[in-house]
């Protein structure tokens, strides 16, 4: 005789309801905060953030306190792109991405009109552009990149002084309702001769 | 083999006219119909969307399963019992779920579950309170998907234990479960969430509150962060690790290798060690392994980690073994890179005391650390013995651990 115990009901859905919060949708909102860089270990929208290396190239990303654009800190990344050794003698690639999907569910960025982030060099002259991808892109570990970040500065440069960049996202031809990644790419082709080192500092990663 | 819903599916056959599954499909929704999403507060079952029009299901399913209906399965001489309670319950509620369960050893099993038939592609977690009544009652946390339903076999996310580290206690504590953690789930499609006890015992325990949340509320990575490093496994609830990933012995005859999680040896005064029991012969191979990805996806990244750690005994002393890591191209093979015999970091090597083995990442050379795939324990000497394991952790780089990196790397 089966002794277990089985009591079914038709639910009340009462019994799962709660108070109400605010409403509040990010999808909607005017401006999406994807990483302040603050402490934390993932972004906004809790995902997580790295370099990407391809030897001989190298990148390192660390929070910094130093000279923070907003709030307490900011994000530091040192890159040194070779253009020699490597896959295909190119001295291989480097850069920084941020993961917008969760899992499978993608980061809907259609109600939004530009990437916006706040930026500067260590000693200026500093160059990188960014790269954003899809579902697509993500599938071949690639992204879309923009050009170099100075066409999007008051002062088209990056300069030691932080600058608000603001990038259209019409500027990427990619699938907005199917976001997975940012990234900040040190580009050989940024660079004279196609080796750069340096040091730049991003602040306040935004969609708007 | 995860076994769950076998009961459940017992009564979809008893509610069906014929033995015949017919194809019946959700009722479409109009988008207008679906509440606006809410943050923090999260949203009630109830305003959760429903099923995408045109998902399938058996009509057991679809005349049995209501959304909110709690209900469980068990083979003897498991038990379960569940109810809306009106009696205890969190305030404002008028009633919470009761679940009370009677595990006995493997192959019998029970678990619990509530009817969801929902699409929760759009949320990044649920939550629900908890509380027990005696404390420390267990089970692990999963889903069913339209089609895992069908197979009775749910994605498990791990043992209550990876979302309360402390455990159920008599207090009602809040749960929060990223659904990233039931990986190859479809999230759009879900039929129920599933509460399958996997530890022997008796246990009662109460939830309530059950929402649906678009943040993620979670964040992993400051944990870690904050304490300076990955607990990958604690061998303490669930054959998972705390990746939520699978673990498992291999072998090719005629060495062999069982693994357990064993009460009686352990490092600290609660939970359990890993118990390897091995015979290496001559021919063939034998260890375990646990995953650092998950199966068919992403993998994992240990670039901002330098050490490797865990505690080590032997049932009688002089067991040996040797640790492997393998990215995704050694995964690929079916192997791992070895950093070399374990007397290289335990010079006295294997005791019947607990000992701390560190090994440095950088011992298994130039490994893809950003795709990293498993952990392997292979025994590679003839000779048969028993191995614990426990605490297995990964040491995180300090930010000046990483600019002297950068300075010292030309």
């Amino acid at each position: 005789m089966r002794r277990s115990l089985l009591v079914f009901r038709a639910l009340a859905m009462a019994g799962f309801v709660a108070t109400h919060g605010l409403l509040l949708s990010t999808a909607f909102a005017a401006t999406a905060v994807i990483d302040d860089f603050e402490d934390g270990g993932s972004s906004k929208v809790g995902q997580r953030s790295n370099t990407y290396i391809m030897a001989p190239s190298r990148a390192l990303a660390v929070k910094t306190a130093e000279g923070a654009h907003g709030g307490a800190k900011a994000l530091m990344l040192k890159y040194d792109k070779k253009d020699k050794g490597g896959p295909y003698d190119s001295g291989g690639w480097c850069g920084y991405y941020t993961l917008l999907k969760t899992g499978s569910r993608y980061f809907d960025a259609t109600g939004y009109k530009s990437l916006t982030l706040w930026v500067k060099g260590a000693a200026g002259g500093e160059n990188f552009s960014v790269g954003l991808s899809d579902r697509h892109w993500d599938e071949v570990g690639d992204s879309v990149k923009s050009e170099e970040i100075g066409k999007y500065l008051p002062s088209g440069k990056l300069t030691a002084e932080w600058q608000r960049a603001t990038i259209p996202l019409s500027t990427f031809m990619v699938e907005m309702k199917e976001l997975a990644s940012i990234a900040i790419c040190f580009e050989g082709s940024l660079f004279p001769g196609g080796s750069g080192k340096g040091t730049v500092y991003v602040d306040d990663l935004s969609f708007e | 083999m995860v076994r769950i819903l076998a009961f459940m599916m017992i009564l979809l056959l008893f509610v069906a006219h014929d033995a015949r599954p017919r194809v019946v499909y959700a009722e479409p929704v109009a988008l207008k119909d679906v509440p606006p999403p809410r943050t923090d507060q999260g949203i009630a079952l109830k305003d959760v969307p429903p099923l995408p029009e045109g998902t399938f299901l058996f009509e057991g399913e679809a005349k049995f399963g209501h959304r909110g209906r709690f209900g469980g399965y068990a083979m003897r001489p498991s038990k379960y019992g569940v109810y809306y309670d009106q009696k205890i319950h969190m305030e404002g509620s008028p009633e919470g779920m009761y679940v009370r369960y009677h595990k006995t050893p493997d192959p019998s099993f029970s678990g619990a579950y509530v009817i969801v038939l929902g699409d929760l592609s759009r949320f990044s977690a649920i939550s629900f309170w908890i509380k027990g009544a005696k404390g420390g009652e267990a089970f692990e946390i999963g889903v069913n998907d339209t089609i895992s339903n069908k197979r009775e076999d749910a994605v498990l996310a791990g043992s209550i234990y990876r979302y309360l580290p402390q455990g159920i206690t008599t207090e009602w504590q809040q749960v929060i479960v990223p659904l990233e953690d039931f990986f190859g789930s479809d999230l759009s499609r879900i039929y129920s969430i599933v509460f399958n006890f996997n530890e022997e015992g008796d246990g009662t325990f109460w939830i309530d509150q059950l929402r649906f949340h678009e943040q993620p509320l979670l964040d992993r990575e400051a944990e870690i962060v904050s304490k300076g490093e990955l607990l990958l496994d604690n061998f303490d609830h669930s054959n998972l690790n705390l990746l939520g990933r699978k673990a498992n012995a291999y072998k090719r005859l005629p060495s062999v290798c069982e693994f357990s999680r064993v009460e009686n040896t352990r490092v600290g005064k609660h939970g359990r060690s890993l118990q390897l029991e091995f015979d290496k012969q001559a021919t063939g191979w034998c260890g375990y392994y646990t995953l650092l990805n998950q199966i068919d996806g992403a993998y994992f990244d240990l670039s901002p980690y330098k050490e490797l750690r865990f505690w080590v005994r032997g049932a009688k002393g002089g067991e040996t073994f040797e640790i492997g890591m393998a990215d995704r191209s050694w995964l690929t093979i079916g192997d791992s890179v070895k950093a070399g015999a374990l007397e290289q970091y335990l010079p006295k090597g294997v005791t019947t005391q607990w000992q701390e083995v560190v090994i440095p990442l950088s011992d298994f050379g130039k490994l893809e650390w950003s795709q990293m795939g498993s952990f392997v324990v292979n025994f590679y000497k003839p000779g048969k013995g028993v191995l614990f394991v426990d605490d297995l952790r990964f040491i995180r780089k300090s930010d000046k651990d990483l600019l002297n990196e950068w300075e010292e790397t030309k």
